[in-house]
């Protein structure tokens, strides 16, 4: 059970945290398509991962 | 030498420690797994296997989820913020699909094991539970073969990348 709760806190925290960072980058210095792809992938990571933590806490 | 190079320095040795420790333990996972899957190998021997598995697989995700905050802790220590670098932004893409593929490999990480005490226990769907646990492994595999090719990737970018702390030239290049 600790080991879902790493889990899934680690794709949802370092989704967004990534994510966030990468979608920070992007405002500040313009379009990269590297930084772009990582945002999509972070943060996509993020959505996925949240709803299924707010799941297993609720359980 | 200074404090913050000692810091930098063990920052960096634990991350390729863990990175090196990671890519190892996942082949000695994909030695053990041929046996598992072999309906036809002595039960004991693949409930142990499995044991095993398991137990470096949890080692594995630990090595895993380390190598972020590490590498993060990394890039402050040499002033280096996230996603301003060419090299580093590629190795940061690398491990987002990583993450990609882990969440792909959770939810038949513990069929093997489960179905092997399963069966030990004397269930009755043998059989079933054999092609379950062959199934998830092959499903599984090229997800892993993914991993190898991207952290080995990671391992060479960084090395072709990495920098002397004192004179800042590329130590490879």
């Amino acid at each position: 059970m600790f080991m879902a709760y790493l889990l899934w806190g680690f794709v949802a925290g370092c989704g967004l945290f990534m994510g966030g960072a990468s979608a920070i980058q992007l405002a500040r210095s313009g379009f990269d398509l590297v930084v772009a792809a990582n945002a999509v992938v972070y943060l996509g990571c993020a959505v996925y991962g949240f709803p299924r933590l707010v799941r297993l806490i609720r359980k | 030498m200074p404090t913050h190079s000692w810091f930098e320095l063990s920052m960096r040795g634990l991350h390729v420690a863990m990175v090196g420790a990671w890519l190892l333990f996942d082949f000695v996972v994909y030695w053990l797994h041929f046996k598992i899957k072999d309906a036809n190998a002595p039960m004991d021997e693949r409930l142990e296997r499995a044991r095993v598995m398991h137990g470096i697989d949890t080692v594995v995700a630990y090595l895993f989820f380390l190598t972020l905050p590490v590498g993060i802790v990394l890039c402050w220590v040499t002033d280096t913020p996230l996603f301003t670098t060419g090299w580093l932004n590629w190795k940061h893409l690398m491990y987002g699909l990583i993450v990609v593929s882990a969440i792909v490999l959770v939810p038949i990480s513990g069929t093997s094991l489960r179905n092997l005490k399963a069966i030990k226990a004397g269930a009755p769907n043998v059989p079933e539970l054999n092609a379950q646990i062959k199934r998830d492994m092959n499903w599984a595999m090229p997800w892993v073969f993914l991993i190898w090719i991207l952290i080995t990737a990671m391992i060479v970018i960084s090395v072709f990348n990495a920098k002397c702390p004192h004179c800042n030239n590329f130590i490879l290049r």
